[in-house]
This record gives structure tokens, sequence and C-alpha cells, in this order.
């Protein structure tokens, strides 16, 4: 069974939108808000970013999280809300790819809203060309991503073989 | 045996999902597309082993049963065939042929023991990590711990025969059919297609030790026949050598009687070739 036939991009999509509508109360104070159509086009580049990444996602996504990652940064304004979720987004999901998945959704969050607001000043350009693309230069560097070791012994395993 | 999940793709990715999850630790929304085809191989591994596990069961009708249900029964059997091909190994230990061909022994010794020591059923049922260089007569199908339990299984009846000859004799038998230290092959196969020889020719099974005038008689005689009186002839032949050598377990003649087809096919070959020599290597 392959994965395609398992995923329904549309039930996720309405999952998103309605996500992210239910956000506006939380951005409102920034005035910041999305319209249907802004939320359903974000829901879509979300796709289109993790078909791009060759990434699958689970469980409520990221959008939501990413969304009240940034909200209150002094660099967003109501004309580019919507624009700079949707290029953070791309970006999130590349960066989880090139970090190797070293670090976690939070994690990963954390350093973006840190850099966003603090070297690039507001310049996703920056964050993706440069800032996270050291980061993850530097990860790979001095972290082997060895997520594929493990197992165990079971040493003490009881005999149970009687097929003689 | 591939199980059918027809109409029920909602339910696998829920149960992906969960897996999915687990494996990340929550920590990930996303994991890589290869990771995600990873995960639900082995998930689907799993659940075919929770549906042999309901196969007589009549009480659960597949597709009654919730898949998260039929994973878990799935996991179960897992560990309890862990636990039995390790059993399993430790009797192929005590049974290893008296040789010092070098694959049979690092497969069989080391690269078991590295199998068991690495093997991952959580997230991982399906790799066995290992290569099994050591070809056994009816090779073993399946994945995962399923392929290394029928392996297991295979070389210990293997063993088991083997042990019923002179090691002096066996020795013998694999330097002529040029099974040295180096060599790669199985260890088995000879020795039963040489008792069987022995038995068609009239020789006593027991020496492994054929002679050349009597594999010529049986080149000969075996020239008019069929594949399929070929196979009649050294299935009867199997009960003849049974009787002689005393073999009584079950498991043992089950798997003599599959082994002895790979016989036949090579004494037909042998025949039709007129190479029955290369077959049975008289002394």
């Amino acid at each position: 069974m392959e994965l395609s036939h398992l995923t329904n991009p549309g039930l996720a999509r309405q999952r998103d939108t309605e996500t992210l509508l239910s956000c506006n109360r939380f951005t409102a104070p920034q005035g910041l808000s999305l319209t249907a159509g802004e939320a359903l086009a974000l829901s879509q580049r979300r796709e289109q970013a993790l078909r791009q990444t060759g990434r699958l996602e689970f469980g409520d996504g990221i959008l939501q999280k990413l969304l009240l990652a940034f909200h209150d940064s002094p660099f967003l304004t109501p004309h580019d809300y919507a624009d700079t979720l949707g290029e953070l987004t791309e970006i999130f999901y590349t960066y989880k790819n090139e970090c190797g998945d070293a670090l976690t959704d939070d994690e990963l969050l954390t350093v973006m809203r840190a850099t966003f607001d603090g070297p690039c000043q507001g310049s996703v350009d920056l964050l993706a060309g440069r800032e996270l693309a050291e980061l993850a230069q530097s990860l790979r560097r001095v972290r082997p991503f060895d997520w594929d070791s493990s197992g165990d012994g079971g040493e003490d395993e009881e005999a149970m073989y009687n097929g003689d | 045996m591939a199980i059918d999940l027809e109409g029920r793709e909602e339910e696998v990715w829920a149960l992906l999902a969960w897996r999915v999850k687990l494996w990340t630790g929550m920590d990930h929304s996303s994991v890589t597309a290869e990771r995600a085809q990873h995960i639900l191989d082995s998930l689907l591994v799993t659940l075919e082993l929770g549906e042999e596990a309901l196969q007589g069961n009549n009480a659960l009708v597949q597709g009654q049963v919730p898949l998260e249900e039929l994973f878990l029964l799935g996991r179960k059997r897992t560990n309890v065939k862990r636990k039995v091909a390790r059993q399993l190994w430790r009797k192929v230990l005590d049974t290893l042929p008296p040789t010092d061909n070098l694959c049979c022994r690092e497969t069989l010794r080391d690269g078991m023991a590295a199998f068991f020591r690495v093997y991952e059923p959580e997230f991982s049922p399906a790799e066995i990590h290992i290569t099994c260089d050591y070809p056994i007569c009816v090779p073993a199908e399946g994945q995962g711990i399923v392929f290394i339990q029928t392996y297991l299984e295979r070389a210990y009846q293997e063993n088991l025969f083997c042990a019923r000859f002179d090691a002096q004799c066996l020795r013998q038998l694999w330097r002529r059919h040029g099974l040295g230290a180096e060599a790669i092959g199985n260890l088995f196969t000879p020795v039963l297609a040489t008792a069987l020889g022995c038995v068609l020719m009239g020789e006593d099974p027991r020496a492994l030790a054929p002679s050349a005038s009597g594999v010529a008689r049986l080149q000969q005689g075996l020239l008019v026949k069929s594949r399929a009186q070929v196979e009649d002839l050294v299935a009867q032949a199997l009960v003849r050598l049974a009787a002689a050598l005393g073999l009584e377990r079950r498991t043992l003649i089950r798997y003599l009687e599959r082994a002895a087809m790979v016989v036949a096919a090579d004494v037909f070959h042998g025949v039709e070739r007129l190479t029955l020599g290369r077959v049975l290597m008289p002394v």
C-alpha cells in the first residue's frame, strides 16, 4: 500500500482553513487577521510546500503553531500578513529537511522567530538564505543524524520453541 | 500474505498518524515521505501478523476487528516469533555441522547474533539488517522476523539431518564438492542428494560415498525417465532413507520432503546433461 492511497487533501484543507480562521481572535489585537480566501490559499500553499519538500504532515499540522509563534512579531503587517505566513511555512518545511529533523517543530519555530525579529529584521529572504542555511550547515557538521539507530537486545527471553 | 485494507484507508491513516507521533516523540508534526512510507510498511507487516493471529479464531472475523486491535495482536505475535526464533537460534548453534566453512559459521553464529542485537520490532519489523549469506536448500520467504524464523527453522532441520552422519564422511563429501572454508554454498543439499542417490543405487547411504559405477548405472537408468518420474523415485528413496536413518521427527521429514524436490530437480537436470556425477560426486 502506497501513501498516496491514504492522503485526503480536501479534508486537511478544510480543517486547516477552519483552524486558521479561529486564530483570528488571537491575532486581532495586533491588527492581523485572515479572510476565508487567504486561509484557504495558505492551506493550499502548505500542501504545495509539503509536496515540494517531500514531507507528510500528521495531526493538527504546523500552520496554527506557526501563526501563533509569529503573530506578535513587530515585522508582520496587515497587508503582507498572509503572504509572509505562506513564505514562513515553506521555509519551515525546507529547513525541517535541511536540518535532517534534528530540530523539533518548537525548536525550529523558536529559532525562526528569534532570527526573523533579530538579525533578519523581518526579511524572509535573509531568514531562509542566510540564517537558517548557516544553522543547517553547522548542525550537519556537529550532529550526525542518527535517528535510525535503535534496537534492544532482549537478552532475557524465555525459551518457547517446541516445533520438534 | 498481503492484507486487504480496501475501504479502510482512513483507519490506516489514523493508525499511521499514531505510529508517526510515537516515532517522532510527538515533537514533529511532519516527517519525510520516505520515513512515512517506512513506518507504513512496518505497520502493514505488523497488521499481517495480526491477521495471521486471528486465523482460526471464529469469534473474530477479519474486517470487524478494528485495525488498532489487529496491530496490537500483530505486535504481540512479532514478540512471540522473536522469542521462538531466539530459541531456534540456540538449537542451530548447538547442532552446527562439523565444518570450517566460514559462510555457514559466520552467518549462523555472528550474523544471527547481530540480528537479535539490532532487530527493532516496534518500528522496523520488516527489516533484518543482516544479509544471511549462507544459503539454505529451500529458501526462506517473508520479511523481518517471519523470514528469520523460517530461515532458522530450516537451517536447524538441515543441521539435524547432517548430524545423522559421521563427521568424517561429511567432511570428505564436502571436500569432494569443493565446500571448503571459503566456499559459499549449502552444506546440506549435497548430503541429502548423496544419501538419496545411494539409496537409489542400492548402496549404503550412511557412508555418503557413492561408487562411480553406481552413479553411471543410475545415470543410464534415469535417462528415460520424465521429471515427474524422477521426482517420484526420489520421494520413494526418501521414505527408505528416513527408515534407514531412523528419522521420525515430523518437522524434519516435512522439510526433507521439500528439499528432496530440490534434489530431484538437480538429479533430473544432471541426468539430462549427462553430469549426474557432479551432483552425486562419486568417490
